[in-house]
């Protein structure tokens, strides 16, 4: 498992609709990094601090849309979604349900990091552009989305974690750049 | 600072251009997978990305006078910004300042995604669950209930006026369509003044509102068009260019009476005294319309009978506050006047009182021979473009299902009673006691709350007890776009799209245009229509138990908006197909603008009654008696009217309405403050007997000293809810057309002290 | 002279419900916080009724505007054409010159994008032939555009009261006072 799996595994864990997903990304997650994962977890209040930082129904403390933090009224299908829409447009990719979703949700711009960074195996241009997309968009935001999860994610052990080995990875990447 | 996030260059509008230094980047050929969730894009798509506006014709379903036909701008799937229909001569291209907030609306971070499970009701603690994982629970809920009671009367059905579009009458449909429920009916808006009018002209119809422009009299009693009608102030003003003469009567010196001519602050509730007063006035000086009386009216002889025995103008001026002098001059213009109408407003009969007073109000534009004239009438409302197929919600009852029999509730015999064939219906209750009715409901209990379309916590009286009988039921599903408080207590809450995302169509309660509503964007994340909830719980129901749900599975609401059309539609407004409202409404062809041009009433009589039976039958008076007021029960009595900013609990939240309404505040008279050491801004507690509430204070003299105001509004991070302090004292009328009565809203009463 | 287009602000038949500034935030989607347009409700001492007179304000278009002397890197033009002083925010360099010397607060500090905008009377919109957002969006037309020199009315003000009276700056938008009703009071409500 390389770079691309793992991007792949957090954008499962911030994917996660059931305390099932959450349990097996976070299971995923510390195999890959061959860290011991915590037995005693649980699984139903990660669930339920999951759904209040990410979800919903109330608003989201930290909404996992760039726009939240990007885009200057806060509005999602603003210019930070069209900015990232045209991005991908330029890439020759669209969303499949384009208008349902905005395109700047944090899953597809993982799925899109990992895109870019398989294409650089094969095309040297496309580390050019992954690099772009995240100096110039992916760490802008992605840092302060962390912070907010983890102002709070109270008594949780398993959402704290992957949201530091996330925040970990981000760093690690940026210096790459 | 909010950082900027620059793949692409900007200009100043926000419109991304495009960029070079990705330029062949397809060309290139990738060997990686296209990622889940995306598609390649052709090349044809790229060059037209920074294009053109796609627009859609959208209706405001919200309950407001002015149904505004609507522009869409979508560009790439995204809904950019609104205007108003310029086709439209009431909307004339200009919405509302809610209207022009539905872009932030949409896509407001804040709103319900997925269906979600609350995992103790109340608690904050909340489960993602699919559509399937929903329905099962909520299917599973209804045959439980049905096993339980052998009848489906368990489940309970709160729907008001969230959303007004003819399809959304589909969620009655889907009620029916499982069995014999338990239905709250009537309604807290209007019910009062319908059957005032209906007892009157036998139908609730008013004239065209643009034909206002031919009125030489016009008196706004009890209601604030400047405020909740705002597209109709142009005609009023322009009627003033003409020369006609603009009263205003309230309680409150609200925005329309800015506007007016003569502002007459009455003591509130006593309009039927100040009616009467003038009806004396009129026909003491000869000034009614013997031929209108004599051609086309009953029981006018008993009226003038009451009004000689039992009204005189010193009276009415010490009910109503106003003097003698002043009561005198507005009947004599108002009889004496070309065409002089009315516009009875909604907040005129949310009293004890209300039903008859509009009565007595509708008696002076009768006597005068202004009902059925061009300019003139008793405007209230109509239903007269509303003749859809309702196909969405005359749904059949499942074969064998059991319900309510007669006035009595459901006896444990009858249940078991396989042999007789008795006349089944649902079982309704008053939907302005909803607390009350929870509550001591029985046989059976309410067990299943269904809500849409409706915010109980926001809207419903006597909060406190609302909670209270909240606490009893077993399962409530919450249809919604967003978490307020009735989410918030809810076990179920599933994600409602709005209007953008379906496709329906809207008729106006007061003008006569005819929108379609097409549908402009995809539905935002997991978020479905009534309908389509309606279909899939059809589906789900039908798995458990074949037969169990007659609601037709049709989740493509282009389809339910089409059944909506018949002949009656297309001949009223001259078109011959929905297709044809694709390039803008369409107003209703009228022989005159006026109501009763033709002077067939509806009455029983088939004429105007002064005097009419079927309300006696009701328990009223025959002729519009004068009523007492309720008396008080507090120090202030309290008002609370709505809030320019928002309908009931819509929009108040959105941010961007907080840039201009910056919070609740309690309006208190300048003598009141004085005497109670309250300045501006300072923390006021308001008390009665029903509960209290904190909020801060703004002094005005836009009321009387012994009256305090606040708005009613739902604001997202706030505790602020008026409902803390409102009874559920019922109305005088509403039970003939509507099945309950109103409620007294106005007849509300409290103390205040400084916090 | 030549062409000037102006805003004609109608306080009579303005019944302050912020629907012009609601339609501006729907064109622009300027951040919370931040309006182009807003309403200036009238005090009880100039309108005795409180709450229930309103000035609509965005950009006076002024015929000498400030803005366009002091800000060193000409972000502001004003049009030949048709007097419109257009905004270039793209151009801003957060000097906050405009923001201070605007004696009518009309450019606006948008500390989140940290640089100055103001109303620029929806110029690409005029140029297509269409009204700005704002007067579109009056539902009672109160709101106007109008053309300075065609403009003879006897209502017709510069400087009402409660507004400020800037002459070196010359402000374009004109101005209809309100009026109040006759009232008839009850003494108390009970």
């Amino acid at each position: 498992m390389g770079n691309n799996d793992i991007m792949l595994k957090f954008k499962d864990f911030f994917n996660s609709t059931t305390s099932k997903d959450i349990k097996q990304a976070y299971y995923d997650i510390c195999e890959f990094y061959k860290i011991p994962s915590l037995k005693e977890i649980n699984w139903e209040e990660e669930e339920f601090v999951f759904n209040r930082l990410f979800v919903g129904p109330a608003a989201p403390l930290a909404p996992m849309v760039a726009s939240a933090y990007l885009d200057p009224e806060g509005r999602i299908h603003g210019v930070t979604t069209t900015d990232v829409k045209t991005f991908y447009y330029e890439l020759g990719l669209t969303l499949e349900n384009e208008g349902k979703e905005p395109e700047d949700s944090l899953h597809h711009e993982l799925s899109i990091c990992s895109y870019l960074s398989q294409a650089a195996d094969f095309k040297p241009e496309y580390k050019d552009f992954f690099h772009k997309f995240l100096k110039f968009h992916f760490i802008i935001w992605v840092p302060e989305f962390i912070n907010k999860a983890l102002n709070n994610v109270g008594d949780s052990v398993a959402v704290r974690k992957v949201l530091n080995l996330f925040s970990d990875w981000v760093t690690r990447e940026t210096n790459k750049l | 600072m909010k950082k900027k996030s620059s793949l692409t260059e900007k200009c100043s509008l926000g419109v991304t251009s495009r960029r070079s230094f990705l330029k062949g980047a397809l060309a290139a050929g990738v060997a990686a997978s296209v990622p889940v969730g995306f598609k390649s894009v052709h090349a044809w798509e790229r060059t037209n990305f920074v294009g053109n506006y796609k627009i859609y014709r959208n209706a405001c379903p919200r309950n407001c006078y002015d149904t505004c036909s609507i522009k869409s701008y979508v560009k790439n799937g995204s809904l950019e910004f609104v205007e108003g229909a310029t086709e439209s001569s009431f909307t004339d291209g200009a919405l509302c300042v809610k209207g022009f907030s539905y872009p932030r609306r949409v896509y407001s971070p804040d709103r319900i995604k997925y269906p979600m499970k609350q995992i103790g009701r109340g608690t904050g603690n909340w489960k993602r669950i699919t559509w399937d994982e929903a329905l099962d629970e909520i299917s599973g809920k209804i045959m439980e209930i049905k096993e339980k009671d052998g009848n489906l009367l368990g489940m309970a059905l709160d729907k008001y006026s969230g959303n007004f579009s003819i399809t959304h009458y589909g969620v009655e449909g889907m009620m029916s369509s499982l069995g014999y429920t338990t239905r709250f009916v009537g309604t807290p808006c209007w019910p009062a003044g319908i059957d005032a009018q209906n007892f009157d002209m036998g139908n609730m119809w008013c004239n065209d509102p643009e034909d206002i422009v031919k009125s030489d009299y016009i008196i706004i009693w009890g209601g604030n068009p400047a405020w909740n009608s705002v597209h109709t102030m142009k005609f009023i003003y322009e009627a003033q260019r003409r020369g006609a003469k603009l009263i205003v009567i309230d309680p409150v010196f609200t925005q329309t009476a800015a506007k007016a001519d003569i502002f007459i602050r009455i003591k509130t509730a006593q309009d039927g005294a100040l009616a009467l007063g003038m009806a004396k006035y009129i026909v003491e000086n000869n000034m009614h319309d013997k031929d209108f009386i004599s051609k086309h009216s009953k029981g006018f002889n008993s009226y003038e009978k009451y009004l000689k025995n039992n009204v005189t103008l010193e009276w009415a001026a010490e009910k109503s506050g106003i003097t003698v002098d002043v009561i005198k001059k507005i009947a004599r213009e108002f009889a004496s006047a070309g065409a002089s109408t009315i516009w009875l407003g909604y907040g005129l009969q949310r009293h004890t009182n209300g039903g008859v007073n509009v009565r007595a109000i509708d008696s002076l534009v009768a006597m005068t021979g202004n009902v059925g004239k061009e300019g003139g009438g008793a405007r209230y409302g109509h239903l007269q473009t509303w003749g859809f197929n309702y196909n969405a919600m005359v749904q059949k009852k499942p074969e064998g299902s059991k319900g309510y029999i007669g006035d009595k509730e459901i006896k444990s015999e009858f249940a078991n009673d396989e042999s007789g064939k008795a006349d089944y219906s649902d079982r309704t209750i008053n939907i302005n006691k909803i607390a009350e009715k929870i509550l001591t409901t029985d046989n059976p209990p309410i067990r299943l709350l269904w809500v849409a379309c409706k915010n109980p916590f926001a809207q419903d009286f006597d909060r406190p007890k609302l909670k209270k009988a909240f606490d009893k039921l077993e399962m409530v599903v919450t249809v919604d776009q967003f978490f307020n408080e009735t989410v918030e207590n809810s076990d179920i809450v599933l994600p409602s799209t709005t209007l953008f995302e379906e496709y329906t169509v809207n008729a106006s309660y007061w003008h006569y245009w005819l929108s379609i509503n097409e549908k402009a964007i995809p539905e935002q994340y997991e978020a479905k229509s009534d309908l389509q909830i309606g279909a899939m719980l059809s589906k789900k129901m039908n798995e458990l138990e074949p037969g169990s749900c007659t609601f037709p599975q049709i989740t493509d609401t282009k389809i339910w908006m089409e059944k909506e059309f018949n002949e009656g539609i297309h001949k009223l407004f001259g078109i011959k197909s929905w297709k044809d409202l694709k390039n803008g409404p369409k107003k209703a062809k009228l022989k005159s603008t006026a109501s009763w041009y033709n002077m067939k009433f509806g009455t029983p009589s088939g004429k105007y009654e002064f005097s009419s039976d079927l309300a006696a039958d009701y328990g009223h008076t025959k002729i519009p008696e004068y009523k007492s007021r309720r008396e008080a029960y507090d120090k202030f009595r309290v008002l609370t009217p709505h809030t320019q900013f928002g309908l009931h609990s819509q929009f108040v939240n959105i941010d961007y309405m907080e840039d201009f309404n910056n919070g609740p505040f309690i309006y208190i008279n300048p003598k009141a403050a004085k005497n109670k050491n309250i300045k501006d801004g300072d923390t006021v507690k308001v008390t009665n007997k029903v509960g209290s509430m904190e909020v801060r204070a703004r002094i005005t003299n836009n009321i009387a000293e012994d009256v305090i105001l606040m708005y009613e509004a739902w604001y997202k991070d706030l505790k602020y809810n008026v409902q803390n302090v409102v009874d559920d004292e019922s109305s005088d009328m509403g039970t003939f057309k509507t099945g309950a009565p109103g409620v007294a809203l106005h007849d509300q009463f409290a103390d205040i002290v400084k916090v | 002279m030549s062409k000037q287009l102006a805003f004609l602000v109608d306080s009579k038949k303005c019944i302050g419900c912020y629907s012009c500034a609601m339609a501006c935030k729907n064109q622009y989607h300027q951040e919370p916080g931040v309006k182009w347009r807003d309403l200036k409700p009238l005090p009880e001492d100039i309108y005795p009724h409180r709450d229930r007179a309103f000035y609509s304000l965005a950009c006076n278009h002024c015929a000498s505007p400030v803005c366009v002397s002091v800000c060193p890197v000409s972000a502001y033009t004003k049009r030949e054409t048709d007097g419109i002083v257009v905004h270039d925010a793209e151009k801003c360099i957060y000097c906050k010159a405009c923001i201070n010397s605007c004696s009518y607060g009309a450019a606006k500090d948008n500390k989140i994008q940290e640089r100055a905008e103001k109303c620029s009377f929806c110029v690409e919109r005029v140029d297509k032939g269409l009204l700005p957002a704002c007067v579109q969006g009056c539902p009672t037309k109160a709101l106007t555009m109008i053309e300075l020199d065609k403009v003879n009315s006897d209502n017709i003000e510069q400087y009402p009261k409660g507004f400020e009276k800037h002459t070196k700056l010359n402000p374009s938008t004109r101005f209809v006072f309100s009026e109040t009703p006759k009232l008839v009071i009850s003494d108390t409500d009970a």
